[in-house]
């Protein structure tokens, strides 16, 4: 009987998902798009170059048999940069939406599930982030001199240590939303009656919030993971943008924009392409989200009837 | 009522006073001090001049004691000066406040005269071919880069047509009402444009949940035209939790604002901001982080308000 249910389950969710063409063209360009990231060392050893080298005799290049997509003002070469840059956005994205979501699902699963003074902390501290104008201050945690903080000089020299320090910041801001989507369901499956059986069984706090309340409140973590990819994107190539995230000569798609404002009128498409990609994957990454939301509540109505 | 009002004011107050202890813990730990910036301007400085300016910034006291004094001092109306412009830091931010409360609220109108009509005909026409379209825009509008749509907009209008300027707030010399409104067009276009899909978004969604409504059915039966049905009975509920959306979406309007700002090189209070940062005049950049939270804070409040005069439902007396 219950693997029956579980079954229709399943198959509404996903034929809802499937019939839905932005959700199925959203997947299949992410999907593309990350194989053919991960496939860029493979080109880059056949052109034998890479995003960094600099070549002052050929800047600002059309595209040409060796440079697919033209060169940079530095003469690098366009079509790597924005495979690397894509590399590293697409990291920030997908790692920083998981820390965050995972301290959101934390912090909502002990706020709905303990309710009272915990519950109302949580909240508050949450709301005022909500609250908060969070780019400004975002600006000024990435301004932050580490080395006073006793981070050695060694680490913040490493290249990638600006990737690290990103995903960081924009976890610690992110969470709240999720915390609270979590903490709402948290409070509907906190009164159903399984739980208090495993309540009479003797079950700890802990036990029950991961092993019980968890796998009923899965959907909307997972719409709100989804969802907050986009936005983190999007506040990383903000970031990157203004100078203050990804250090050259790592590239990512935002500071690959840092100077093309000023070179808008010399080579329009330094603007063009890193933007174009920004804009599709964040906008990839809200269809599929919205698609989920939208099977996910097929699903539940399938339960009810 | 009132009681509601002074109570959420006083708790925005110690939101403020922590915030205000955290920017000056945060700004304490950007690169540099002022020493160091003093002595690369000026290499002739003595050692002696070093020492008296250290003690005249008490650099070297603990960073409580010095919160402690910058509050006193604040609380009696010194905010201190701004190294930057080498003015005192009110004098620099009140006309820049005004910018930005400018831009803000002529974007902000025109979401709200583009968003509620759309997001109607949405929810009334719902899978509609326009409803498609209207949806699919929605989603442009709220994944595009802000700072990338800026850019698209000068290559657009100010490279390829010449038509309209890249940047600044008036022609210098000029600055009539027509230059100025001139100079609008693209950072007002570039702050709605995410401000109207989100607000779209929000009105469509919960236009749809209002005219499910037994009184709505109520009102088409008893043959009222479906224009006052929607515009009179619908939109009056559907706006409530829109209005709470708006304000609590506050703080990223003036996200939008900053990155407006920057790219269009209009001088508001996100504009100084950054380069109040990246300028390292940490004293700018306190009390500018600290007006807008002010505002972000002061927008909830109103929310909250707005949302209790707009459904007489909701009142915030305690219940006995």
């Amino acid at each position: 009987m219950s693997t029956r249910i579980l079954k229709t389950q399943k198959s509404a969710f996903f034929s809802k998902f499937f019939n839905t063409p932005t959700a199925v063209i959203s997947l299949s360009f992410l999907s593309l798009m990350i194989l053919i990231i991960l496939l860029a060392p493979i080109y880059e050893h056949l052109r034998a170059a890479d995003s960094t080298r600099v070549d002052l005799f050929n800047r600002f290049l059309g595209p040409t048999g060796t440079y697919i997509l033209g060169t940079d003002e530095l003469g690098r070469d366009l079509m790597l940069r924005l495979l690397n840059g894509g590399e590293v956005s697409l990291s920030i994205g997908l790692i920083a939406s998981i820390i965050a979501g995972s301290i959101g699902t934390v912090l909502g699963l002990t706020s709905g599930y303990f309710g009272g003074k915990i519950d109302s902390i949580i909240m508050r501290f949450a709301d005022t982030i909500i609250s908060l104008p969070l780019l400004p201050l975002l600006i000024v945690l990435t301004a932050i001199d580490l080395s006073k903080l006793g981070i050695p000089q060694a680490y913040i020299d490493m290249p990638f240590f600006s990737t690290f320090k990103i995903i960081i910041i924009i976890s610690l801001v992110g969470w709240p939303t999720i915390a609270r989507l979590v903490r709402a369901s948290t409070l509907i499956v906190r009164e159903d009656d399984f739980i208090q059986v495993a309540l009479a069984q003797g079950y700890g706090p802990i036990r029950i919030m991961f092993k019980h309340v968890l796998p009923n409140v899965t959907s909307p973590i997972i719409v709100a993971t989804t969802l907050s990819i986009g936005n983190i994107i999007l506040f990383e190539s903000v970031l990157s943008f203004l100078g203050l995230g990804i250090q050259p000569p790592v590239a990512s798609w935002g500071n690959m924009l840092t100077g093309a404002q000023e070179l808008i009128y010399e080579d329009p498409k330094l603007a063009i392409w890193p933007g174009t990609l920004i804009f599709l994957t964040v906008i990839a990454f809200n269809f599929l989200g919205d698609s989920l939301q939208r099977a996910f509540r097929t699903r539940s109505i399938q339960i009810i009837n | 009522m009132i009681r509601f009002i002074i109570n959420r004011t006083c708790q925005s107050l110690v939101i403020l006073l922590v915030m205000s202890f955290f920017i000056f813990l945060l700004l304490g730990l950007m690169p540099g001090d002022p020493i160091d910036l003093l002595v690369g301007s000026n290499p002739t400085i003595s050692s002696d001049d070093l020492q008296r300016l250290k003690e005249l910034y008490d650099i070297e006291k603990p960073v409580l004691e010095r919160y402690l004094a910058w509050i006193t001092n604040a609380v009696h109306g010194d905010l201190g000066y701004s190294r930057l412009f080498a003015q005192p830091v009110m004098d620099i931010l009140s006309p820049r406040l005004f910018n930005s409360i400018t831009l803000m609220s002529v974007s902000l109108a025109l979401a709200l005269f583009v968003a509620i009509p759309t997001g109607i005909y949405a929810a009334t026409h719902p899978n509609s071919l326009l409803e498609k379209a209207i949806n699919f825009l929605c989603f442009a509008g709220i994944s595009i880069p802000p700072f990338w749509l800026a850019l698209l907009f000068i290559l657009l209008f100010s490279v390829f047509a010449g038509i309209l300027p890249a940047s600044g707030m008036e022609t210098i010399g000029d600055g009539s009402l027509i230059d100025r409104v001139h100079h609008m067009i693209l950072p007002v276009a570039t702050l709605s444009m995410a401000t109207i899909a989100g607000y779209t978004r929000h009105v469509s969604a919960s236009m749809t949940e209002v005219l499910q409504n037994d009184y709505i059915r109520t009102a088409r039966a008893k043959g009222l035209l479906e224009k006052s049905v929607l515009w009179r009975h619908a939109l009056k509920n559907a706006l409530i939790p829109v209005v709470t959306i708006i304000a609590l979406d506050f703080g990223s309007l003036f996200s939008g604002a900053l990155i407006t700002e920057t790219m269009f090189s209009w001088l508001g209070m996100g504009k100084t901001i950054y380069d109040a940062i990246i300028g390292s005049d940490y004293n700018l950049a306190l009390i500018g982080l600290l007006l807008a939270t002010l505002l972000t804070l002061t927008a909830n409040i109103m929310a909250d308000i707005a949302y209790a005069k707009l459904d007489p439902r909701i009142s915030y007396q305690k219940k006995n």
